[in-house]
């Protein structure tokens, strides 16, 4: 009998030891605390500080109920005449708005003085790099836009063709804020254009996009994008190149400045990527602006 | 062996007395505000860690800045980024104890008026300060509430010339827990 009160008794103060242990943990809260934070859902946001890495889309997009008004103006190569101000007395134009209809949902219309395009884009983010409960190291954004060109073309038939007008753009962004500092993403891109000037170009246009940013100070960031095209030849005997952006980004309260030296005249995907008739890396380089606006339409539930 | 049987009672109250005495939360909620004539900026946070021993009335509290959020957009991005500099200071802490404690009667349920003084860090710096609050005590539970301003400039925090009319000088805090035993 003894010996089991024995045995009760040992696993008594084994028992009542591991208890002890455990309380004596409890006095350090800051240790306790810490390890609780870490569990704390945290969406990573401000990759980049606009919709737009330069030219293309970002992995960034509008909080519920945000308005953004875009006006954006890209001018004429430094190169092209002597007397035209650095390129600066021609401009193609654009401006537009953007919503978040949630903070995964953005949608957005604008109107590009480049073939006089009206445009139109929705934005689906499918994930959003987190920390906390749930680790997710990266942000996936699908894109879809439409282009309608309404310029006026000579030809009847041509111009009498509504199809013809219609093009496509879908990409898959995949972005990652490595540091407050530094954001990276990739964009796996493909056009489709309903109808193309001759027989030798292709429909459908693949490029693989990069972008980078690297802040500098809270309130300016430098930016880079390029969009590697794959498959695009050459019309009439004169090539299509790469588009290149290289700019800042300039934070004033909810405004945002994108000041940019880049090749591309069109300001919506489908031109920039399959008709870039500049060449960066010779000279042909345009002064370029995008002025964002954020508005917030009232307020998001609790 | 009697005496071993009365040792482990004794020992067994002691840890049982102990470990009622400290309260935690892992959902905690604080809710700031700043009015100006121009704009009402506020945000939520519902993911406070806090401990509190109703014994001493040592009181803890742990949240991370950028769990803050604004039912305004783009709020958030300025508050992280531009005023809280969140990936410099991820969090915010409060270290203190409620004065008045004896005051406050495990057995008797009902709301206790008390003082709470401490350490509140934010953006690295550190202030003590000393506010009311309202705890009250019910079967198992125990809630606690606090209304205090807090004047940003105490934590350096610095408002830009062109946005100064939208950003309130002081804030106000309420601070809202519902407290459980502390279960290892």
């Amino acid at each position: 009998m003894s010996i089991w009160i024995k045995i009760f008794f040992r696993i008594f103060v084994v028992i009542i030891l591991s208890c002890y242990a455990s309380i004596a943990q409890e006095d350090d809260w800051d240790t306790l605390l810490d390890q609780e934070l870490e569990k704390t859902k945290i969406i990573e946001t401000a990759a980049f500080k606009s919709s737009r890495v330069l030219n293309g889309l970002s992995i960034e997009n509008l909080p519920e109920k945000g308005l953004d008004l875009r006006i954006a103006h890209r001018f004429a190569e430094f190169n092209t005449t002597e007397n035209n101000f650095l390129g600066l007395d021609e401009a193609s134009t654009y401006f537009g708005f953007y919503y978040g209809i949630t903070d995964r949902i953005n949608v957005g219309i604008a109107r590009a003085t480049y073939n006089q395009t009206n445009y139109g884009f929705a934005k689906y983010a499918l994930l959003r790099q987190s920390s906390g409960k749930k680790n997710i190291p990266l942000t996936l954004v699908l894109t879809s836009s439409v282009s309608y060109t309404s310029k006026k073309y000579s030809e009847q038939k041509r111009d009498k063709d509504f199809n013809s007008r219609f093009d496509y753009t879908y990409q898959l962004l995949i972005g990652r804020k490595f540091s407050d500092r530094i954001s990276l993403q990739l964009a796996p891109t493909m056009v489709h254009r309903n109808l193309v000037e001759t027989k030798e170009e292709n429909n459908d246009l693949f490029a693989l996009g990069i972008g980078g940013r690297f802040l500098i100070t809270k309130r300016v960031a430098f930016n880079v994008e390029y969009y590697w095209v794959l498959n695009n030849v050459a019309r009439y005997g004169y090539d299509f190149y790469d588009p290149v952006a290289l700019g800042f980004d300039i934070q004033i309260g909810s405004h945002v400045f994108q000041l940019m030296v880049t090749n591309v005249a069109a300001m919506t995907e489908n031109k920039f990527v399959g008709e870039t008739t500049s060449n960066f890396f010779d000279g042909d380089i345009r002064f370029g602006f995008n002025i964002s606006q954020i508005f917030s339409l009232g307020k998001t539930k609790d | 062996m009697k005496k071993a049987l009365f040792f482990c009672v004794l020992i067994l109250i002691c840890i049982a007395s102990a470990a009622q005495s400290v309260y935690f939360t892992r959902t905690g909620h604080i809710y700031f505000i700043s009015q100006t004539d121009v704009i009402d900026i506020d945000a939520n946070n519902n993911q406070v860690a806090s401990f509190f021993d109703i014994e001493t009335g040592k009181l803890q509290f742990a949240v991370l800045v950028k769990s803050f959020e604004f039912s305004l957009a783009t709020a958030k991005e300025h508050f992280n980024e531009s005023y809280m500099e969140s990936d410099k200071f991820p969090k915010a802490t409060f270290k203190g104890k409620i004065i008045d404690i004896e005051e406050i009667d495990l057995k008797a349920p009902g709301i206790y008026q008390v003082d709470v003084t401490g350490d509140l860090s934010v953006r690295g710096i550190t202030k003590t300060i000393e506010v009311p609050a309202e705890v009250q005590v019910a079967n198992n539970t125990i809630s606690a509430k606090s209304e205090f301003v807090l004047t940003i400039a105490d934590f350096n925090i610095k408002v830009p010339k062109v946005v100064k009319h939208r950003v309130a000088k002081q804030v106000t805090v309420n601070v809202n827990m519902d407290y459980a035993p502390y279960k290892k």
